[in-house]
């Protein structure tokens, strides 16, 4: 039975991988295409992390501590996959849909629990591959390892991932209990990973500064994994030294909890997946309503679905996010963090005079990661016959999703420029330009977004996330943006520049040719070319 | 008030007919029932009705406006609720009751005594201020008529209004319904329950596999039996004579003693 139930998950792991629609199957040629595609993505991910940690590495071993490069490793890899697969297990476990219809069937909750666990499991092994395999490689690299270390080193792999899972079950678990009464789930969840996120570009923005304390600090660190971190410890004596009895040691502390979390939770399963505490209730009372016009009321449904959704919010408002947070940045250090960019990734020696021209480019390619309403056509999915049977003329649907995007993005914009505009010394002109280029290129965005979404349109997508995640619909303005935001620099800097143009006026004109695009794709959406567009996505 | 002349579905070229060359005409004060099995093609009609679906020939006509040439007049004056009512699970109840007073242009004192009426009467006045994802089946169902009454349609255009309604949601709806159409409205609605057509509807059409097999006057369709006898002649190529299911039941009966 278990083996059953781990065959269904693996099939829903591929289903949504692939991207299927409801008709059609994978292809055996298809999966095999992806598991190759998943392998070189692996492959690269675990490649660029042994370039991260090859100093690391080198530091260790010419110190006699290579074990501390396998503890920290492990340690990055338990983390990386309980904080990725968290939210996985919270829905796939606790909150899957089809808990119920299974345990009405002849099967064991410990069945349903051990298959879903399994997957669970299997995800974070391929983190723990990848992690620990960059290390193994550069291990291989130095040469003179006996095959026990191999083989040690292959056991503890698997080993390793038990405690991801682990991890995850119990957070999943937790996460799971505290939404359950919530109201706002969704932005419990958007808070939960925008800490997450901002832990792990702090750790990444500050990475080099943190392998030098490592490496400075090896010897106090090394202590702490013998004292506190145990198992990575005993993981990593056992790989580097051959150590038997550290790699019993090693297996009891990641059999022993996962067993028992599997036991718990098994114990327990039926209560926590039937328990129905569900959100805390509101008498309604009445009050008067308040009338609105058609389009706003269009764009206020708009923007209820875009802050009930977290996965909305999350993969299409991140350029907000980082505009928000690069303004406050450039008002706390003025044009410190800028120069540091452009000295360290655009090699400019002096850019200080060029600073206020660049910020307005910058977030000009921020507004292209907010593609907001591209999405929004396809969302509607089951709810799509509401818009088809009511008396709405398909220009109001249209403007009213331009009119949502711009709602949620142009306040960040504006925010964003005034604080840039308040941190850092620039001419009125530069002013203007900076509040006019991201406001234009969200303009842009948006109608570009609105214009791709029409084009791009399904209904049939299983799940929400899964129309949003739909790169078909926001690679394109994400795309567009950065070109006619990024051509403009590309052009000054290859060739205007030597003919003594002036950056200002290049962004002016960019600014124009923004305005002239949008109005056109604008134009377009209210054309009846658009209409007969709309009538096609259903029929 | 809806007039359906030769209407044909046609999914893919060359493929099978959902709907063949159907014809119904429903007038203003009547209660019509659409039945058939499942697939038949009621839903694909219904939805051709309400302009949702786009149809491969003929003509549907509502208060004498073209569904096709005029779809947003004739949507003005129609209100539609589905089988299965996907309603915005983000929004509260009377969000979306809002909401749909707003496409429909309705006042706002207007749609404040017609929600407060039309809610209670369906028992889902305290639920309103929480979200529709919260919502059972029912109670969505019963959200999706509140939302369809609100701007007092001529024509309400209903698919299996009562699947997912509680006895006294389903009694008063059957209520609703009688009245809606003897204040001059017309109803248009498919169903599976024959009780429920059979005491309700006016006229009734019964279709099998796209093709009309009978319409009319409840009681000319009828006749002398019931409308399940009928039912099941017409429609059921497996029905069960009479003499077999005596021998069953007899058979059923000996084993048990």
């Amino acid at each position: 039975m278990l083996k059953l139930l781990l065959k269904t998950r693996f099939l829903a792991m591929i289903d949504r991988v692939s991207g299927q629609n409801k008709r059609k199957a994978a292809t055996a040629r298809k999966l095999t295409l992806m598991v190759l595609g998943g392998l070189v993505v692996l492959a690269l991910i675990g490649g660029l992390f042994g370039l991260l940690v090859s100093p690391l590495y080198t530091g260790f071993r010419d110190n006699g501590m290579t074990w501390l490069t396998y503890a920290m490793a492990g340690a990055m890899a338990c983390v990386l996959s309980f904080v990725l697969t968290m939210f996985y297990a919270q829905g796939a476990i606790f909150e899957a849909k089809d808990n119920e219809l299974l345990l009405s069937m002849p099967i064991r909750p410990s069945a349903i629990l051990g298959s879903r666990m399994g997957a669970l499991y299997f995800l974070n092994l391929l983190f723990c591959v990848t992690i620990l395999g960059a290390v193994g490689v550069l291990r291989a690299m130095d040469g003179g390892i006996q095959v026990l270390h191999v083989i040690i080193f292959l056991v503890c792999i698997p080993l390793l991932a038990l405690i991801g899972t682990t991890l995850s079950c119990l957070l999943g678990w937790l996460v799971s209990l505290i939404t359950r009464r919530m109201r706002r789930k969704a932005l419990f969840s958007l808070v939960l990973s925008l800490v997450f996120m901002g832990f792990y570009f702090y750790a990444m923005l500050g990475l080099s500064d943190h392998l030098q304390a490592i490496l400075a600090n090896s010897g106090n660190i090394a202590d702490a994994f013998q004292k506190v971190l145990l198992p990575f410890y005993a993981m990593a004596m056992a790989i580097t030294e051959g150590d038997l009895i550290q790699l019993l040691i090693f297996a009891a502390c990641c059999v022993v909890p996962f067993a028992l979390v599997y036991f718990l939770l098994s114990r327990s399963f039926i209560r926590i997946v039937t328990t129905k505490v569900g959100a805390k209730r509101t008498e309604y009372k009445g009050g008067s309503l308040k009338e609105s016009s058609v389009v706003w009321s269009l764009t206020k449904k708009d923007l209820d679905r875009f802050f009930n959704s977290s996965t909305y919010m999350l993969n299409c408002g991140m350029g907000l996010v980082f505009a928000l947070i690069l303004g406050i940045a450039t008002l706390v250090s003025g044009n410190a963090l800028l120069d540091f960019l452009l000295k360290t990734y655009a090699r400019m020696e002096d850019p200080g005079a060029l600073a206020p021209y660049v910020m307005p480019v910058v977030l000009g390619l921020l507004a292209g990661m907010a593609y907001i309403c591209a999405p929004s056509i396809s969302v509607e999915g089951k709810n799509f016959w509401i818009l088809d049977s009511l008396p709405l003329k398909v220009k109001d649907i249209l403007k009213s999703k331009l009119l949502f995007h711009l709602v949620v993005a142009v306040p960040f914009s504006l925010v964003s420029s005034l604080l840039v505009v308040i941190g850092m010394p620039m001419t009125p002109m530069q002013a203007v330009i900076m509040f006019l280029f991201p406001l234009l290129a969200h303009v842009f965005c948006a109608t570009i977004s609105m214009v791709t979404g029409l084009y791009t349109a399904k209904l049939d997508f299983p799940s929400e996330a899964k129309a949003v995640k739909s790169s078909a619909c926001g690679l394109p303005p994400m795309l567009a943006t950065a070109a006619v935001t990024l051509t403009p620099s590309i052009l000054y800097f290859t060739t205007l520049k030597e003919q003594g143009a002036d950056f200002g006026t290049v962004l002016l004109i960019a600014i124009g040719v923004m305005a002239a695009v949008s109005i056109a794709a604008y134009a377009f959406l209210l054309s009846p070319a658009a209409e007969k567009r709309w009538h096609k996505i259903r029929r | 008030m809806l007039q359906i002349n030769h209407y044909t579905k046609q999914y893919s070229s060359g493929g099978k007919k959902a709907v063949d060359d159907l014809s119904l005409h429903i007038l203003p004060g009547e209660i019509f029932g659409f039945l058939g099995h499942n697939g038949a093609g009621k839903t694909t009609t219904i939805k051709a009705c309400c302009g949702i679906l786009n149809f491969t020939e003929g003509e549907i006509l509502v208060n004498g406006m073209s569904v096709k040439k005029q779809p947003l007049e004739c949507k003005k004056i129609m209100a539609y609720i589905p089988d299965n009512p996907d309603l915005y699970d983000f929004m509260s109840g009377i969000q979306y009751l809002n909401f749909i007073g707003d496409v429909y242009k309705v006042p706002a004192g207007l749609r404040e005594k017609k929600i407060a009426e039309y809610s209670a009467d369906m028992g889902i006045t305290e639920a309103l201020a929480d979200k529709v994802g919260s919502y059972s089946h029912g109670m969505k169902q019963k959200l999706a008529i509140v939302a369809a009454l609100m701007h007092e349609p001529k024509l309400l255009i209903m698919d299996e209004p009562f699947v997912g309604l509680d006895p006294k949601a389903a009694f008063i709806l059957k209520k609703f319904m009688r009245n809606f159409c003897d204040r001059g409205g017309a109803i248009f609605f498919s169903t599976h329950v024959l009780e429920v057509a059979e005491k309700l509807c006016d006229k009734i059409a019964i279709i099998k596999e796209g093709k009309l097999l009978a319409a009319g006057d409840i009681e000319t369709v009828k006749g002398n039996e019931s409308l399940e006898e009928v039912f099941l002649e017409l429609v059921d190529d497996m029905k069960v004579s009479e003499e077999e299911y005596t021998a069953e039941e007899t058979k059923a009966e000996v084993k048990n003693a």
